[in-house]
C-alpha cells in the first residue's frame, strides 16, 4: 500500500490531563508535530462539557470538532475511564467512534484490561517519547479496527491480531442471526 | 396468529454482535491532498516535524527540575502533615502523597531524570492500599522524599553517577530496615 506524508494542519486533538507541567508539554509536542488545534482540559470532566456543547451544536461542529482524544488515566472528579465510557457509551457523545489515546505511568494488567474493556483504542506508557507518541498516533491513522457491539461491550476490536494461517471469513460473520456488519 | 401481526413479515431477530466499519476520517483528513510516496519511502509524520518535537521536549525537560520543584513541596508538606497526624488525617496525607508519588514517577523519565521515577515508583508501591500507616513505614516515606529531594535541587539526570547509586542504596537500606524490623 502506498505510503502518505501526514499533514495535521486540518486536525484537531483534545489533549485532557491534570497536571500542568504534562498538559502544556503534551501541547507543544503535538503542534510542533503540525497539529493544526490542540484543546487542553483539566480533567474528565471539562472534556465531557465541551464534547456534549459539541453534540448540542451542530452547526459549530466544524469549529468545534475534534479529531482524536489524548487523555491522562487519573483525574478528579471525571478520570479517564469515565471520559473513555461516555465517548463509548453515552447518547450524548458526539460521536461513539472517536480515537481515545490513554496515557497514563499506571499500567498495571489491571488497568490496562480496564480501558481496553471500555473501548480504548490506544495506550500509551508513561514516560513517553516523541517517538512513542508519533508511533501511537500512526497506529490509530494506519491500523484502525472494526468496532464491535455486543450485549457486553462496545469499542475497537479487541482482538488485535488474527490466528497466523487462518485465512477464512471473520468467525463472527458467518451466521446472518448472530452477526450483522454495518459501514459507517 | 394475531391480528395485529397479520400481514407483516417476521420479525428478524436482533443480531447479537454488530460489526461497524466505520470511514477512516482522520487517515482522509491527514493525507487530503497529499501524494502517494514513492516505493519504498516510508510514510507518517516529517522527519522536520519529529524534530521539532524532539526540541520542544528537549526544552521542557530542561525546565522540569525547576517546575518540579512546587510538586517537591507539597511532597514534603503532606509529610510533614502525616508525621503530625493520626488516624484519618496521616492516612488522608499518605493518600495525597501516593496520588503525587504516582504523578512524579510518569514524569521522570520522559524528562530525564529515570531516578525520580525509581524512587517515586518505590514510593507509590510503599503508599497504595495502606490504611494503617505507623511511625516506621512514615520513616521510609520520608526516606523516599528525601531521595527525590536531592535528585531535583542537585538535578542529577541519567542515573546519576555515584551520588546515584548513593541514593539509591541508602534508600535500599531504609526499606530492608523496615520490612526485617
Amino acid at each position: 500500500m502506498a505510503a502518505f506524508r501526514y499533514d495535521f494542519s486540518a486536525v484537531s486533538v483534545m489533549v485532557v490531563e491534570d497536571n500542568d507541567y504534562i498538559r502544556s508539554v503534551l501541547f507543544g509536542v503535538l503542534q510542533s508535530l503540525g497539529c493544526g488545534k490542540v484543546s487542553k482540559f483539566k480533567d474528565g470532566k471539562e472534556a465531557v462539557d465541551y464534547l456534549q456543547l459539541m453534540s448540542m451544536s451542530p452547526e459549530r461542529a466544524g469549529a468545534l470538532g475534534v479529531d482524536f482524544v489524548i487523555t491522562d488515566m487519573l483525574m478528579e472528579p471525571v478520570d479517564g475511564f469515565g471520559l473513555l465510557k461516555w465517548i463509548r457509551m453515552s447518547k450524548d457523545s458526539p460521536d461513539r467512534f472517536l480515537p481515545v489515546i490513554m496515557i497514563s505511568g499506571f499500567v498495571d494488567r489491571d488497568a490496562l484490561a480496564r480501558a481496553r474493556d471500555l473501548g480504548v483504542t490506544e495506550f500509551l506508557a508513561k514516560p513517553f517519547s516523541v517517538s512513542s507518541v508519533a508511533k501511537k498516533i500512526e497506529a490509530v491513522i494506519e491500523r484502525p479496527r472494526p468496532f464491535i457491539r455486543s450485549e457486553t461491550y462496545f469499542g475497537p476490536d479487541r482482538r488485535r491480531t488474527r490466528l497466523a494461517g487462518y485465512n477464512g471469513p471473520e468467525r463472527r460473520e458467518q451466521t446472518e442471526a448472530d452477526c450483522e456488519v454495518v459501514y459507517e | 396468529m394475531s391480528d395485529d401481526k397479520q400481514g407483516q413479515p417476521p420479525a428478524k431477530p436482533q443480531a447479537k454482535t454488530r460489526i461497524f466499519k466505520p470511514r477512516n476520517k482522520l487517515k482522509a483528513k491527514v493525507t487530503a491532498g497529499q501524494s502517494p510516496l514513492p516505493p519504498g519511502e516510508e510514510g507518517g509524520f516529517s522527519r522536520a516535524a519529529l524534530e521539532k518535537a524532539e526540541a520542544e521536549l528537549a526544552e521542557a525537560a530542561a525546565r522540569y527540575a525547576e517546575w518540579a520543584r512546587t510538586t517537591l513541596d507539597e511532597l514534603l508538606e503532606f509529610y510533614r502533615e502525616a508525621s503530625a497526624g493520626a488516624g484519618d488525617v496521616r492516612q488522608e496525607a499518605v493518600r495525597k502523597i501516593s496520588r503525587i508519588a504516582h504523578e512524579l514517577r510518569g514524569q521522570g523519565g520522559t524528562f530525564g531524570y529515570p531516578l525520580v521515577t525509581s524512587f517515586a515508583s518505590s514510593l507509590f508501591r510503599f503508599t497504595e492500599n495502606e490504611s494503617a500507616i505507623s511511625d516506621e513505614r512514615l520513616l521510609v516515606i520520608k526516606a523516599h522524599c528525601d531521595a527525590i529531594r536531592v535528585v531535583l535541587l542537585q538535578n542529577i539526570t541519567g542515573d546519576g553517577g555515584e551520588i546515584g547509586q548513593a541514593l539509591v542504596k541508602a534508600l535500599q537500606q531504609a526499606i530492608a530496615k523496615f520490612q526485617t524490623a
